[in-house]
């Protein structure tokens, strides 16, 4: 299942259904219709095992996406986008299955691995002993050469 | 200005040519991809022009090779091979000349190689250059150049040469004002300046004095800065190299570092750095101006061929391969297998 975003195409091979999570087209099945209050993923995916979060970030300059403050704004970004799909699959009674939530961050690796941290830090997978289940199994964050490495059934391709 | 080197079967190349920046050339590259040759090889260059000893003597002291057989630099082959390692400069008038060194892997002495190119007219432009090793001598500066000068003790030259630069009297005269607030920020990062006595170097600070043997690493690397810059020695036209600054340095010095590297460029310094260090790679892509002259040199081996090539470009982003920035791409993969290997279970 192939879906866009600005130049990058992902290609989500053995995938149940794959849409755009914040659609914003009226007429379409999928139509967010919450923009205005929730943020949104890119995309949701679903698999036979988990439901997949993908969120997109491909700075027009990374090498200028460099002081704290941006990163500060960036985590939060992602935190942010993460919960409000969660609480909108919840309401859509789309929590059947546990929930990845893989970002693709076009920064250099360390970069990416400093927001993985952070991020891991805010949507803990350690949960707390009245929690029964953790919010995401896995955050992820990485770059485009990093993702094609380690995700072999997603890959990703920058379009001219 | 060095323009170029180059290099056939010399140590670890069989053939490489690198062009420089006028401004900032920063080496990296896997271990073993011949980052500190290429600075030990121009460095001696430099240094011949202005010690005038010989080219080849110099390449011998500075490489040392065992038993000082200067053949043994030939890039090992089964068969008698030649080499050479060439350095073109730019000197007043734009004027390009080179200094070449040839051998074979049976030339014993320096004096059995060949220098050719433009040996009288690169003494005759003297140039100022000073390399910093990985390790340091500050601390190990009492009674060491001495000792080098009577007995034959196993040290490449760039360590007694760093003592000597050290050593070298302020200049005359007032300091200009771009040297004194570099000096101003050495001191700010390393709280104190530096002073010698009888071969001894001392952190003065406000709590008193430390000897150096008493001070961090890291802290003596700047006192070595600090002290290259107060006695003259990286003025415009010198040259300063450096082999992995980051050695014993916290990370959080090299925003003050890069900083001041790039201050000596734009004072016309040309600066060589050799490094494995991710922060120095994003501190320069930071702290770049559009007017600061840069080129990140990347070292590898072919997969094919094995031998060593370089890839060099001015914008960090367009650095590859990047050996750097891949170690962290590994960390990046094995921490999500990790994270989803934990979910399975």
């Amino acid at each position: 299942m192939i879906l866009q975003e600005g130049q990058l195409q992902f290609d989500f091979v053995g995938a149940i259904g794959a849409f755009k999570f914040d659609e914003q087209d009226t007429t379409s099945a999928t139509f967010h219709g919450l923009s205005h209050c929730m943020k949104a993923v890119d995309f949701v995916v679903e698999y036979a095992d988990h439901y997949l979060f993908v969120e997109i970030k491909d700075p027009p300059n990374p090498a200028r996406y460099g002081t704290s403050q941006d990163k500060d704004m960036l985590i939060n970004n992602l935190v942010t986008k993460f919960r409000d799909t969660f609480l909108y699959r919840w309401a859509e009674k789309k929590l059947d299955k546990p929930v990845r939530y893989q970002c693709l961050v076009e920064l250099d690796n360390a970069q990416t691995l400093y927001l993985m941290n952070q991020l891991k830090n805010r949507l803990p997978k350690d949960k707390p002993t009245r929690w029964h289940r953790p919010l995401a199994h896995l955050c992820a964050v990485a770059n485009r050469s990093t993702w094609n490495a380690t995700f072999p059934t997603i890959q990703v391709v920058r379009l001219p | 200005m060095l323009e170029k080197i180059k290099f056939e079967r010399f140590t670890a190349f069989e053939r490489l040519e690198v062009k420089f920046s006028p401004g900032i050339n920063i080496f990296i590259g896997e271990n073993g991809t011949g980052k500190t040759h290429i600075l030990k090889a121009a460095y001696a260059a430099c240094d011949v022009a202005k010690s005038k000893s010989g080219f080849a003597e110099k390449i011998n002291n500075v490489f040392y090779p065992s038993g000082k057989q200067i053949g043994r630099l030939i890039k090992r082959s089964s068969v008698s091979t030649k080499g050479s390692v060439e350095v073109t400069r730019r000197i007043e008038n734009d004027k390009k000349i080179y200094l070449r060194l040839s051998l074979s892997n049976h030339t014993t002495k320096p004096e059995k190689a060949k220098v050719s190119g433009y040996p009288k007219a690169w003494t005759e432009n003297p140039m100022e250059a000073a390399y910093i090793p990985v390790k340091d001598m500050m601390a190990n500066a009492p009674g060491f150049r001495s000792l080098y000068e009577e007995r034959e003790i196993h040290f490449e030259e760039i360590y007694v040469d760093i003592v000597r630069k050290a050593f070298l009297p302020v200049l005359k005269g007032p300091t200009d004002k771009q040297r004194k607030q570099l000096l101003e920020r050495l001191q700010d990062a390393m709280e104190g300046k530096v002073v010698a006595k009888n071969e001894e170097f001392f952190l003065r600070s406000k709590n008193g004095e430390l000897e150096f043997t008493l001070l961090a690493e890291g802290f003596r690397k700047l006192g070595l800065l600090w002290v290259l810059i107060q006695n003259g020695t990286l003025l415009n036209g010198s040259v300063l190299f450096w082999d992995e600054p980051e050695t014993n340095l916290n990370p959080k010095l090299m925003r003050a570092i890069v900083g001041i590297l790039l201050e000596l460029q734009r004072i016309g310094v040309q600066i060589f750095l050799s490094t494995h260090d991710y922060v120095i790679l994003k501190e320069f892509d930071l702290q770049l101006t559009k007017k600061d002259k840069i080129l990140y040199h990347s070292l590898y081996r072919n997969r094919d061929t094995g031998e060593i090539e370089i890839a060099s470009t001015n914008r960090y982003l367009d650095i590859s391969p990047n050996a750097i920035d891949d170690t962290f791409g590994d960390l990046v993969t094995r921490e999500i297998q990790k994270n989803m290997q934990g979910g399975k279970k």
